[in-house]
């Protein structure tokens, strides 16, 4: 799996620095130079992206020993960079709902947390932190070839990483309208709009990579593409994903915001997942003042938290269920669409790039499904339950209509049995009192003749 | 834990009221010292961490033995014991 990884010896210092802030790591003296700064990257960041080995044993041996130790442990190792909520849609990403984060279980938390994390580390390398994955998976939304290998992989995968699979494919479900909107506005452009000035020749890649000032006002923004754009930046301010942004927030996000524009606009997936990287890691600058961590997730922390806080309010039964399907039904519509690109995009060689980028499409209809689509699970259940109830009783049902008509023979026999008995007491007596009564007068008409 | 200390008898008999860390069965006086250094020094405190740890065993488990050093046995008592209390009295 090609991780795209920028040499960390190629930052510059202040990027170094930030990096190293982002982290929480403690700074060395300001007038150190770059190499140091080097150097604690190497040992911390890089290291955390690339396995959690070291910072796991250090764990352990500092939970062994006394508090002092743990209380810089926070500093050390990787769950603890993250805040309580985040470290609880961390753990619930994992499939484990944990109670409240507060100062004394929160220790108890990193470890279940790094417990969890052990078995996935060691079947994929360098990639420990799912925010890494995530954020990858959402720039690109998940259709580079990575996220299809991977989901390919998923049935043989232990649960754990299941769950994890499905709370990643549930975040494709919570942000099916922002995503989806916002590559099709920067996409759409960028292939029909953008294409003829490129062959033009007029806009290189110079003009591309120079800066975007030329090139806002060329292209019209929609007032989506703002959004969608916002909806990027909102990292850096730390908002909600579809949450309205201020106007403002644009200009202050520059740094991220139009290097994503640009991304979407070329078409070689590595420039793209380039220019990510670049773009994420100068929001994570900005994000660093809000004490959020690393280098490419540091975007996706704050979806993250967005996501989880929306997901709280639901069950948790319910979330599992709505996430399995889309998991699916994406590799379901891979196909197609596959096909409809191709077709939309007749010109484009299929290079291996390219195809990588053809497949970033199923992802976006994967997005772009329309709501009905993303829980077939829920619709369905009830249905399956009725159905089930039904063929429950349907046996008993036709046994009750059975004993049904034998009731109501045995009620008519009864009532006819009854009828001719009552009958006849009546018939008898009265038979009886009409006797009496003849005999009686005849006896008092003899009295009378006599 | 198929038998039952007399301590934890004695402790899920009542409400704990006042208790003593100490009183928990497994918690002995090395574990109650070190417990109360990190200021878990009355039962209801030990059982505050039970709860907030929503009675997850193995969370509990691992909060004592981080916390105080104590071993599986006095993990299983003292876990046992707060569990059959709330069972009871919660």
């Amino acid at each position: 799996m090609p991780v795209f990884v920028e040499d960390p010896a190629q930052f510059s210092k202040p990027r170094l620095k930030s990096e190293l802030i982002a982290h929480n790591v403690t700074l060395p003296a300001a007038e150190s130079k770059k190499h140091v700064y080097l150097e604690l990257y190497l040992k911390y960041i890089a290291l955390k992206s690339a396995a959690d080995f070291s910072s796991d044993e250090e764990d352990v041996q500092d939970s062994q020993d006394c508090e002092e130790e743990k209380k810089k442990n926070p500093e050390m190792i990787n769950p603890c960079g993250l805040t309580d909520d985040e470290l609880k849609a961390t753990l619930l990403k994992y499939g484990f709902k944990a109670g409240p984060i507060v100062a004394t279980t929160r220790p108890t938390y990193e470890r279940k947390l790094q417990n969890l994390l052990e078995p996935t580390e060691h079947r994929q390398n360098g990639d420990t932190r799912d925010e890494d994955q995530y954020s990858e998976e959402d720039l690109e939304d998940s259709g580079s070839e990575q996220g299809i290998l991977e989901e390919n992989q998923v049935d043989d995968i232990q649960i754990g990483r299941h769950f994890r699979k499905n709370l990643n494919a549930e975040f494709c479900y919570h942000q099916c309208f922002m995503p989806s909107s916002r590559m099709r506005v920067q996409r759409d452009p960028g292939c029909f709009e953008y294409n003829p000035r490129r062959n033009a020749g007029n806009h290189g890649n110079a003009a591309e990579m120079s800066g975007t000032e030329e090139r806002r006002p060329q292209i019209p923004l929609s007032p989506v593409t703002h959004e969608a754009l916002q909806s990027r930046t909102s990292s850096v301010l730390g908002l909600a994903t579809g949450s309205p942004v201020h106007p403002q927030s644009s200009p202050l996000g520059g740094g991220g915001d139009p290097d994503s524009t640009h991304s979407s606009r070329s078409f070689s997936i590595t420039q793209m997942i380039e220019k990510n990287l670049v773009s994420s890691s100068r929001s994570a600058v900005k994000s660093g003042l809000n004490g959020s961590s690393p280098q490419g997730p540091s975007q996706r922390p704050h979806w993250q938290e967005s996501a989880m806080e929306d997901k709280f309010t639901m069950t948790n039964s319910s979330l599992c269920i709505t996430a399995k399907s889309p998991h699916w039904k994406r590799q379901i519509k891979e196909e197609p669409i596959t096909d409809v690109l191709m077709e939309m995009f007749p010109e484009t060689e299929p290079t291996p790039t390219g195809i990588s980028a053809t497949r970033r499409r199923p992802i976006k209809g994967a997005a772009g499904r329309p709501v009905s689509f993303k829980y077939p699970d829920l619709l369905a259940s009830p249905m399956a339950q009725q159905r089930q109830a039904v063929e429950h009783r349907l046996v008993p049902l036709w046994v009750q209509i059975l004993v049904f008509l034998g009731l109501c023979s045995l009620i008519y026999v009864l009532y006819a049995a009854m009828d001719n008995s009552l009958d006849n007491p009546f018939v008898s007596l009265l038979d009886n009192l009409s006797l009496e009564t003849a005999t009686e007068t005849e006896g008092m008409l003899l009295h009378t003749e006599h | 834990m198929s038998s039952t200390s007399q301590k934890h008898k004695e402790f899920v008999a009542e409400p704990m009221g006042e208790k003593a860390v100490s009183a928990l069965a497994g918690i002995g006086e090395v574990l109650g010292k070190r417990l109360e250094e990190k200021g878990f020094d009355k039962a209801y405190v030990v059982l505050g961490q039970f709860l907030v740890l929503k009675k997850d065993e193995e969370l509990f488990r691992d909060w004592l033995k981080d916390t105080c050093g104590a071993n599986v046995k006095q993990q299983g008592d003292c876990y046992g014991c707060l569990r059959e209390w709330c069972d009871s009295f919660l």
